[in-house]
């Protein structure tokens, strides 16, 4: 290589460096205060809860009527169990509509069978367009029921059939194999209930894997040992804990679950719904509602509370875990390029200047930013041009932050739910935060770099889901985001 | 770019951070789980002395002198699980007057204008137990605090306490919500004799609209006879909104001089007074009404024709026949309707017609 190339080369990596170690300063600094505006917001909603004034104001019939949106595609194996479960929620006043969204299995006849329903003619007002319906069925022994019969359409499209059939003001969208807590909904409701405009509330979903289930109910809460689904466990944490509750005060939270999301209706609506185009119709939700919020000049608000809890089962293995998170990133980029009028945008306030911004450089771009600093740094270490012992502490620099993120977490979780009551769950997750560096945010990387190709493709499939079950037999099913 | 001695200053606060982390994860646990250890020891050893005074007459006394022998927080916990569970209203009168001047109450109760909201809250929280005429201001002000969760327990001590501050909480009430509305009004209802006092003199044609529909769902949801015959009177009200809230309201009158009232509803000009006059109908099971129910389950409004058909099918008998007769006629959309409605099991019309 001739002299001018090889200044140039060197030029060109330097300069790439300091980006780099920039864009993770200020990532990283974005981190910490989420995690500072996120510990106030816990210690009130611990309280909050923990007040028995507050939990027998909940069970006051003057709650809102929530409408429970179950889209269920092929889940035979779990669905009598899990809507059983749904059923028996503790809550004055809710319905469930469970939307079979063509289901090759027997999940109908399950369901036929399990709920003694009958055919009701289509006496609902349709507003959304959705693949066709077959039937509507009420069960003879279960009011609350309302069970939708169609065409296969996907996720979105259940979802938007089950919108127009709901009765209620309030929606709750969950997934079939989703395990809500009993006081979950009471919950859900309360911010609903403090006299505040509020568009959309999120709950906190942790992993399931594990944990002691019981007629659809944890019971007993544990730490998987396995690597994979234990440090899943602690993104969990961090993300809910104090990733969301974070962004309540920076206004711009763009994520609600869409295993455990309870919305106003009538919103939902002005919206026309879930977007079909999408694998990830949760986040296109919330940023199209953010969007339409905005536009609308609404002060209502979309905010996450910690205290609800739903549970979900997270993979195991590194084929099903990859499917998932190149999903989750080939819908991050295709919603971020649907809606990239809002980034920077002031009209779009919080959402448009901090949010966006903040999805595109921080989630979006990172796996890209990651590879190529891991190849630039070995590259300039190799060309002498970065010593090693900077490379090295510079390395564990980064380390540590990422576990101080994650041990926060688990001091939040420990001091205030403290859903895990053994020492030595506590233990695992202390270990988990340490080793999640190390291999776990690599293959992260790859399959979120992997989406990108994937979406250039055109590829808009959701990939194969396959579950171990709550300790029975397997079940497909989708999954639950859980990023910052 | 950045220096080794950055690196080194970050290193070692990284460090010392996870290391407070990891320390912070030991004690806190350890001492939160000393003192939830604390108040449930407190709430076992509290629950026989009150249950002595409650059930046999024994001296208060003990309560009050092991109350005092706690730590504040043991004591307010304790005091604020069991009285809210088990003590009445007439006996917390008598609790009340005792604990109120008590140094632990009092040192909660100077924190009613903290500027930390949990102090505050802590402070409402007590004022519901333990409050007396000279805390009106106090919970006056917590009433109307910037946490929503104070102004919530405030709501419990005013109802305790009466007088104006009902007032204050019923006029505030049309400000806010329907679900807030309806949640709030839940809370204040708990001492009903006292809250319709305050709300029947409100009920007149001249008030407000907007004012008199949040009171009109208050007088709903109390059930109170007094407060509903006034709301019977507003019936021929000029604002449909009003003639909405008022055929609600009214199902839950049940009075012979609703129902011509209602009849005259179920042809109001707005589909939602139709809707709603249905459905109380329906409630009241009023037999009478077969008639023009079924004639509104072919009505052009789906609210109409659904609520219609539910009161049919919740009144039973005849009206049930005259609900499968329209299932069989010429028009679609009111055999749709019926179909759906009369193949609900008994216990899926009340509760279809409740919400």
């Amino acid at each position: 290589m001739s002299p001018d190339l090889t200044a140039w080369f060197v030029y060109l990596v330097t300069t790439a460096d300091v980006a780099i170690l920039w864009y993770m300063l200020l990532v990283n600094s974005f981190f910490a205060l989420l995690l500072v505006l996120a510990a106030p917001q816990l210690f009130a909603h611990w309280r909050f809860s923990s007040e028995d004034v507050l939990a027998r104001s909940l069970t006051s019939s003057a709650v809102p009527r929530v409408s429970i949106l179950v889209p269920a595609h092929n889940e035979a194996v779990t669905i009598v169990d899990s809507l059983r479960a749904l059923l028996t929620l503790q809550y004055p006043y809710f319905e469930v509509v469970l939307v079979n969204d063509g289901s090759t299995d027997d999940t109908m006849q399950r369901l036929l069978d399990a709920y003694d329903l009958y055919e009701v003619p289509p006496a609902v007002m349709r507003r959304l367009r959705t693949e066709r319906v077959k039937a509507y069925y009420r069960s003879k022994t279960w009011t609350k029921l309302l069970v939708v019969d169609k065409h296969n359409g996907g996720k979105a499209d259940s979802l938007n059939v089950g919108l127009d059939a709901a009765r209620f003001p309030y929606v709750l969208a969950c997934d079939a194999d989703t395990l809500i807590e009993p006081d979950a909904l009471l919950r859900l409701a309360r911010p609903f209930l403090f006299d505040q405009k509020i568009a959309a509330v999120g709950g906190t979903i942790r992993v399931v894997n594990s944990c002691t289930v019981e007629e659809g109910r944890v019971i007993d809460a544990r730490v998987d040992s396995r690597w994979l689904s234990g440090i899943q466990t602690v993104e969990y944490l961090r993300a809910f804990l104090f990733g969301r509750l974070g962004w309540n005060l920076l206004g711009g939270n763009l994520i609600i679950s869409g295993a455990f999301g309870l919305f106003r209706r009538d919103y939902l609506t002005e919206i026309l719904g879930y977007a079909t185009s999408t694998v990830t119709e949760d986040f296109e939700l919330i940023v199209r509602l953010q969007r339409y919020l905005k536009e609308q000049g609404a002060a209502a608000k979309v905010v996450f509370i910690p205290d609800p809890v739903a549970w979900t089962e997270v993979p195991t293995s590194i084929a099903v875990f990859g499917r998932q998170r190149e999903r989750w990133h080939r819908g991050l980029i295709s919603t971020m390029v649907a809606h990239r009028a809002l980034i920077f945008n002031p009209r779009y306030g919080a959402t448009g200047l901090i949010a966006m911004p903040y999805f595109l450089f921080a989630e979006l771009l990172a796996p890209v930013v990651e590879a190529v600093g891991l190849v630039i740094t070995v590259l300039c270490t190799l060309a002498g041009v970065l010593s090693l012992r900077f490379a090295f502490f510079f390395f564990v620099a980064a380390y540590l932050f990422g576990t101080l993120l994650s041990l926060a977490a688990i001091l939040m979780e420990e001091v205030s739910f403290h859903r895990y009551r053994r020492p030595m769950d506590t233990l695992r997750l202390v270990v988990f935060a340490f080793i999640e560096p190390f291999g776990y945010r690599q293959i992260t990387v790859w399959f979120r770099l992997k989406a990108f190709v994937r979406y250039f493709q055109g590829d808009h499939s959701w990939g194969r889901m396959k579950r171990e079950g709550f300790g029975a037999a397997a079940a497909p099913a989708v999954g639950v985001r859980p990023a910052a | 770019m950045l220096s080794l001695d950055v690196l080194a200053v970050a290193l070692t606060v990284e460090g010392t951070l996870i290391a407070a982390a990891l320390g912070g994860l030991a004690v806190l646990r350890l001492y939160l789980v000393w003192r939830a250890r604390q108040v449930e020891a407190g709430v076992a050893r509290l629950e026989p002395l009150l249950h002595a005074w409650l059930v046999e007459n024994a001296d208060l006394g003990a309560v009050i002198t092991f109350l005092r022998a706690q730590p504040p927080h043991v004591a307010f916990r304790s005091v604020a699980r069991l009285a809210t569970a088990y003590v009445t209203f007439e006996r917390q009168q008598i609790l009340a007057p005792l604990l109120r001047d008590e140094p632990w109450v009092q040192g909660i109760l100077r924190h009613g204008r903290s500027v930390f909201w949990w102090r505050r809250f802590d402070a409402a929280r007590l004022l519901s137990i333990v409050g007396g005429p000279d805390d009106v201001t106090l919970v006056a002000a917590l009433l109307s605090d910037r946490s929503p969760a104070v102004r919530l327990v405030a709501i419990d001590a005013a109802a305790r306490l009466g007088g104006r501050l009902v007032d204050l909480e019923l006029d505030s009430l049309p400000g806010r919500q329907d679900a807030v509305q309806q949640y709030q009004f839940a809370a204040l209802n708990r001492h009903p004799a006292i809250v319709a006092e305050a709300l029947v003199p409100r009920l007149r044609p001249e008030v407000p609209t907007v004012m008199l529909n949040a009171w009109i769902d208050a007088a709903g949801a109390s059930a109170n006879p007094v407060a509903l015959w006034r709301v019977r009177d507003l019936a021929l009200h000029e604002a449909p909104e009003v003639r909405l809230h008022v055929a609600r309201a009214l199902r839950r009158h049940a009075e012979p001089e609703t129902v011509p009232v209602l009849l005259k509803l179920l042809t109001d000009d707005d589909w939602r007074v139709r809707a709603q006059a249905a459905r109380a109908l329906g409630a009241l099971r009023v037999t009478s009404a077969s008639a023009p129910l079924a004639e509104a389950v072919r009505d052009r409004a789906w609210w109409v024709r659904y609520r219609a058909a539910l009161a049919l099918a919740q009144i039973g008998g005849e009206a049930r026949g005259r609900l499968l007769l329209v299932s069989r006629g010429s028009d679609p959309l009111a055999r749709d309707m019926s179909t759906l409605v009369a193949g609900l099991s008994s216990a899926a019309v009340v509760e279809m017609s409740e919400v």
